[in-house]
């Protein structure tokens, strides 16, 4: 019995070592050729994104480098003073050097008689370029023109500020910080939570400006709510050209601004003024304000473009509410009687002289072309971060030659102010970007979109250079194309393509398919290993 | 052959070279507001509103000349949603029309727009655009949301470039009107008009909906009329007649048929306020010209209007004579509310109405869900033989058989074909067809219908899908039943003015309803389930017989019920102590490993069981084995 039983023990074995192999064979089949097929029908495809690069270049510093040379002074202790001074601040690194003046700049200086003659001779003197200052320490034979002017310090309409040698350190070089860039905006670039610790007005301030981007759309619109009593002559394209084409021109380098004009007829805003006799006409209080434009907000979009768009509205008040002013919480009338609307646009309320009892209707109104598109001017400059130096006593900042347009240190400062929010933005588009990919396992990255990445990346960190090394004009370059593509890659739509797919309804299609092809293969993967190691102790006891 | 193409070259182009006195041409901008109101012999009532844009400056008449982009900045009456839609995708010339129901021109006669039913959209480009497609499918996006209507679904399968039916209505070269690339047409078939729509086109408005005609256009009935027709026509025009320099025109039609001899007991009265639930109350201050025109030709005393007809304009001489009744309402005293009403004298009568000279009529024929014919009748009552440009626009789904639609007795021509590709680009059939005076030429297209992916279908797909209207132009020999012939003026009162002669029509036919086969859409997922359960089905099986080996295996009888019950239970103490279990395969293993690739665990201890009964029960009861 015990050898018969031996041979079926050993056909046995074998017919069963037959039906392991099999079914391992099943699982390898399972293993080399389901798998990679499964895999790769339903992978997401993904180009590769230089996710350590964005990690390093946003942890990398950003300040902005400045080359301040000082010419003429004193002595070596003096720029020495100066420097120290300046260091204080983490986002601006003023690289200070220092000379005697040249013999025609002492010649200039001595020919001088005004501040503003003195200014004009130096600057056409010296060539600053963009993105530098220059500091002129005005030897004590020449100081008495800033004495006639009452100051010690002048800042110049190009890139100059003059001083005495015996200016106040600290007055001097936070004026100079302030000159460099708009410290609002600075915050406003170091992200939301320093924003929301800022107080009051300064936030109000803050929020007020207009996001950072290559481009705006200015829209100035005429709001003529009764054109049967009202016929008004203003030549918009006059007023354009005049005032702000050379403002616009200025910005070419900086931002592009398209202007466009248009006349709304039979639409008002919807405000319910109140006559206030003290003051003889309808007083609109500020707290109405917020409301006014709703009304008119449907016909002021546009179906083309994309770009953030600003509004300035001119607005004839009715005849049964005018003359129009805006009232103060405390009751008083607002001078400019027009208001600012947060990173939309302005208001402004042009009031009509009232048409004599029997004037034939519609009477000829002129428009103030020089009050509206002043206002339009200053509104258009507190939207857009330009630095501002608040007034001091003894010192004098020289406007510029013509008074719709920035001085080069204003531009300068724009400028930087611009790069400072496009590398926030840029920093967090592309963060943003590499956490969501991280996050949403089913978003799809196509190759266009990898290569916006890249580019991005690529630009941003010559932005970052530049911005330190100081080279302005290169940095605004770098940085707007680099958000430009960071912004294409992320609102990109194909990233969504695959986003909506739930993964319930991949169970759906997976379960009724594996399931009852698995099962039976890793049950018998099971039994296989068991045989696998039950084989082991038979030999032992055979031996 | 009788067309020459010189003819078809002027087929609705208004001038095609203008003497250019390049003089100092100063900014214009003037609006102009008009109705129409014309009673029909079939008891309905026509109001045709149009609003009348023009823009004239230097920089304008330049871009017109010289077939350059538009660069406008400061606008002033023109409305800048439009205009910057138009410079910012290079367009000359705009037709858009948003139409629900169908004008039965059997009965009607020509409108003075004819727009079929649903949405079309054509225009013609300035040569500066680069690529082409690309401005057109950006273009139909800002259209939609301009006008809040699904143009965007007009993608490159429903867009054709026609070479006769859509001419440029405004000033073009004959170089400029003879290159359709430059042109684009689509239609959408299904679209719906409603309130949505009219919003949008009635803030394009200067004076918006606050005063003047345009206060009329209350929703309700406007929605509720047989025929309601909404468009906006954008073209470089003549200043005057001379055409000495050009101007942007913009007129925003709506026309509405209405049949008030329903609700009015018979007689076919109608009011201003009856039609429109409300009355006029202001002029438009902006407007240069607030007039409403009601078409008398056919009075005959019939009916009275009151307020009398401040003027009546006769004009033409024949089957050109029209007389209106014109009501200036600037004329009309301020602040007092104006509404115009027509008495009949008595209850309406139908009657016969003659038809038209040229009228369509344009069915399916077929049957079964596989072939079928698009068929069209020419009917020419006239005396005089027509030459008709027959176009037509089919989506790619139908598969046109050419062969059967040329009858060799007919005297016709293709002038365009454009042959389908699937999914990318449909059907251009444009035909130049002789109808003989006094006769019906029938023409047929024959199809068989593709099947499309499950993806393709809308969502309703049993509802059939819609073929678009095909279009049918012609040079009329008289303006008899014609609206307008001329295209020379820029108001309607102008147009109204009917020239002797020849008068070009351009008509469009019914829409259709095709029936595609359409599957059971829950298939997919069945599919899924069937294939699966198939493929479980089958593997199971197959791995079963290939991994394991069946043994037979010895029964002994005669274990009893009873020890079958103490052998189970003594199974289940044993599963509690596992470790004497284990001991007993170790004595004697080949048992265990006989079947060693049961998938039952459970299974295979009660084999391991049943064999362990029946050694004890050898040992015990049956030793002669």
């Amino acid at each position: 019995m015990g050898s018969d039983s031996d041979d079926a023990k050993e056909k046995d074995m074998d017919s069963s070592r037959e039906g392991a192999w099999a079914a391992a064979g099943f699982a390898v089949v399972l293993v080399i050729v389901g798998l990679p097929v499964w895999w790769y029908t339903t992978t997401v495809y993904r180009a590769h994104l230089p996710y350590s690069t964005i990690e390093d270049l946003s942890h990398q510093l950003r300040y902005h480098g400045i080359s301040l040379s000082v010419i003429g002074a004193p002595s070596y202790t003096f720029s020495e003073d100066l420097e120290k001074h300046l260091k204080s601040s983490r986002s601006i690194k003023f690289y200070v050097t220092s000379r005697q003046s040249e013999k025609n700049e002492r010649e200039r200086l001595k020919t001088a008689l005004s501040v503003e003659e003195l200014d004009e001779k130096m600057s056409a003197a010296t060539k600053i370029v963009t993105g530098t200052l220059a500091l002129f320490i005005l030897p004590d034979s020449n100081s008495n023109i800033l004495d006639a002017a009452d100051a010690k310090i002048v800042v110049g309409r190009h890139r100059n500020v003059y001083a005495t040698a015996d200016v106040d350190m600290p007055t001097l070089t936070s004026l100079l910080k302030n000159m460099v860039i708009n410290s609002l905006a600075n915050k406003k670039a170091e992200g939301n939570k320093v924003l929301h610790d800022l107080k009051g007005s300064l936030r109000k301030e803050a929020m007020r400006q207009v996001p950072t981007e290559p481009g705006y759309d200015v829209t100035l619109t005429l709001m003529i709510p009764e054109p049967h009593f009202i016929s008004v002559a203003w030549n918009a394209r006059k007023a354009v050209e005049d005032y702000l084409k050379p403002f616009v021109s200025q910005l070419e380098s900086i931002t592009k601004i398209s202007i466009r004009s248009q006349v709304l007829y039979m639409t008002a805003l919807s405000v319910s003024p109140m006559w206030s006799s003290s003051y003889k006409h309808f007083a609109l209080p500020q707290e109405q304000l917020p409301l006014t434009i709703n009304a008119i907000e449907a016909k002021l979009g546009s179906y083309v473009r994309t770009r953030p768009s600003l509004h300035f509205v001119v607005y004839i008040p009715k005849q049964d509410q005018s003359p129009l002013h805006i009232h103060k919480s405390d009751g008083t009338p607002v001078e400019e009687n027009s208001f600012m609307v947060p990173r939309w646009g302005g208001v402004m309320i042009h009031n009509t002289p009232v048409p004599e009892a029997n004037a034939s209707m519609p009477y000829d109104v002129e428009l103030d072309t020089h009050w509206i598109m002043a206002t339009v001017l200053t509104h258009l400059q507190k939207l857009l971060p330009v630095p501002h130096i608040k007034p001091s006593e003894g010192v004098l900042v020289l406007s510029a030659s013509k008074s719709c347009e920035l001085t080069g240190w204003e531009l300068d400062g724009l400028a930087r102010a611009r790069v400072s929010s496009y590398l926030a933005n840029i920093r967090i588009t592309l963060q943003s970007l590499c956490e969501l990919v991280g996050e949403i396992s089913n978003m799809v990255i196509s190759d266009e979109v990898g290569g916006w990445v890249w580019g991005a990346v690529e630009e941003w960190g010559e932005c970052l250079t530049a911005t330190r090394e100081g080279r302005l004009k290169e940095a605004t370059l770098y940085c707007s194309t680099s958000f430009i593509q960071a912004d294409a890659a992320f609102f990109h739509p194909s990233m969504l393509a695959l986003l909506y797919f739930p993964d319930n309804q991949k169970y759906a299609i997976y379960v009724p398919l594996f399931l009852p092809v698995s099962i039976p293969v890793i049950l018998s993967l099971k039994v296989v290993f068991g045989l696998y190691r039950k084989r082991t102790p038979i030999k032992i006891k055979e031996d | 052959m009788l067309l020459t193409d010189k003819m078809w070259l002027t087929l609705g182009v208004l001038v095609t070279i203008f003497a250019l006195v390049s003089a100092d041409v100063e900014e214009s901008n003037t609006f102009t507001e008009e109705l129409l109101i014309k009673p029909f012999p079939s008891g309905h009532v026509q109001s045709h509103f149009e609003f009348t844009t023009t823009w004239r400056n230097p920089e304008i008449s330049h871009s017109i000349e010289n077939y350059k982009d538009f660069e406008f900045s400061h606008y002033d009456l023109f409305p800048r949603a439009l205009g910057e839609i138009i410079e910012a995708y290079h367009v000359r010339e705009l037709h858009l029309s948003l139409t629900q129901g169908l004008w039965r021109h059997q009965i009607w006669g020509y409108p003075v727009v004819d727009a079929p039913p649903g949405a079309q959209l054509w225009v013609w480009f300035n040569p500066t655009v680069d690529n082409l497609d690309q401005t057109w499918k950006d273009l139909v996006n800002a259209l939609s949301g301009l006008v809040c209507a699904s143009l965007n679904f007009i993608d490159s399968t429903n867009t054709v470039s026609p070479e006769l039916s859509y001419r440029p209505q405004g000033i073009a070269e004959e170089w400029y009107a003879g290159n359709s690339s430059l042109m684009r047409y689509a239609a959408l078939p299904r679209e719906n008009v409603c309130t949505e729509n009219l919003t949008p086109w009635k803030k394009l408005l200067p004076c918006d909906t606050r005063s003047g005609l345009a206060v009329l256009l209350h929703p309700a009935p406007l929605y509720t009329a047989n025929y309601h027709a909404l468009s906006i026509h954008l073209r470089p025009s003549c200043v005057d007649k001379s055409c000495t320099s050009p101007q942007l025109e913009l007129v925003q039609a709506l026309s509405l048929v209405q049949n008030p001899t329903v609700s009015m007991n018979g007689h076919q009265d109608w009011s201003l306020y009856h039609l429109f639930s409300t009355k006029l109350i202001s002029v438009c201050p902006l407007a240069s010209m607030s007039v409403i025109y009601v078409d008398i030709t056919n009075n005959n005393n019939k009916f009275s209007l009151y307020p009398e007809p401040y003027k009546v304009r006769k004009s033409g001489s024949g089957s050109s004579f029209r007389k209106h009744a014109v009501y200036d309402i600037n004329d009309t005293p301020p602040n007092e509310e104006f509404d115009l009403e027509a008495h009949y004298k008595s209850r309406h009568v139908y009657g016969f109405i003659p038809s038209p000279v040229l009228h369509v009529s344009r069915f399916i024929t077929g049957y079964g869900q596989e072939g079928g014919s698009i068929t069209v009748k020419l009917t020419n009552t006239g005396s005089e033989p027509l030459s008709v440009v027959y176009l037509e626009v089919l989506p790619w789904y139908l598969r046109l058989f050419l062969h059967t639609s040329h009858d060799e007795n007919q005297p016709m021509y293709v002038s365009k074909l454009v042959t389908a590709l699937d999914r990318e680009r449909g059907w251009l059939y444009e035909a130049v067809v002789e109808v003989q005076g006094k006769s019906t030429v029938e023409l047929s297209l024959e199809f068989t219908r593709a099947l499309l992916k499950w993806l393709e279908y809308p969502p309703d797909a049993n509802h059939g899908f819609y073929i678009p209207a095909a279009t049918i132009s012609t040079i009329l020999p008289s303006p008899k039943n014609v609206a307008v012939n001329n295209l020379g003026g820029s108001t309607l009162g102008d147009k109204l003015i009917l020239e002797e002669g020849e008068a070009f029509i351009r008509i469009h036919t019914e829409t259709l309803l095709v029936s595609l086969p359409t599957p059971d859409f829950s298939m997919p997922y069945n599919v899924i389930c069937l294939a699966c359960t198939v493929v479980a089905l089958a593997f199971g099986p197959i791995h079963n017989i290939t991994t394991k080996k069946l043994v037979l295996k010895k029964v002994e009888g005669n274990a009893s019920p009873i020890g079958r019950l103490t052998s189970k239970l003594k199974n289940i103490f044993k599963r509690g102590g596992k470790k004497e279990a284990e001991e007993v395969p170790k004595q004697d293993p080949v048992i265990v490993e006989e079947n060693p690739l049961f998938e039952d665990r459970e299974e295979l201890e009660d084999i391991e069981e049943e064999n362990e009964d029946v050694r004890i029960h050898g040992k015990t009861g049956n030793e002669v084995s």
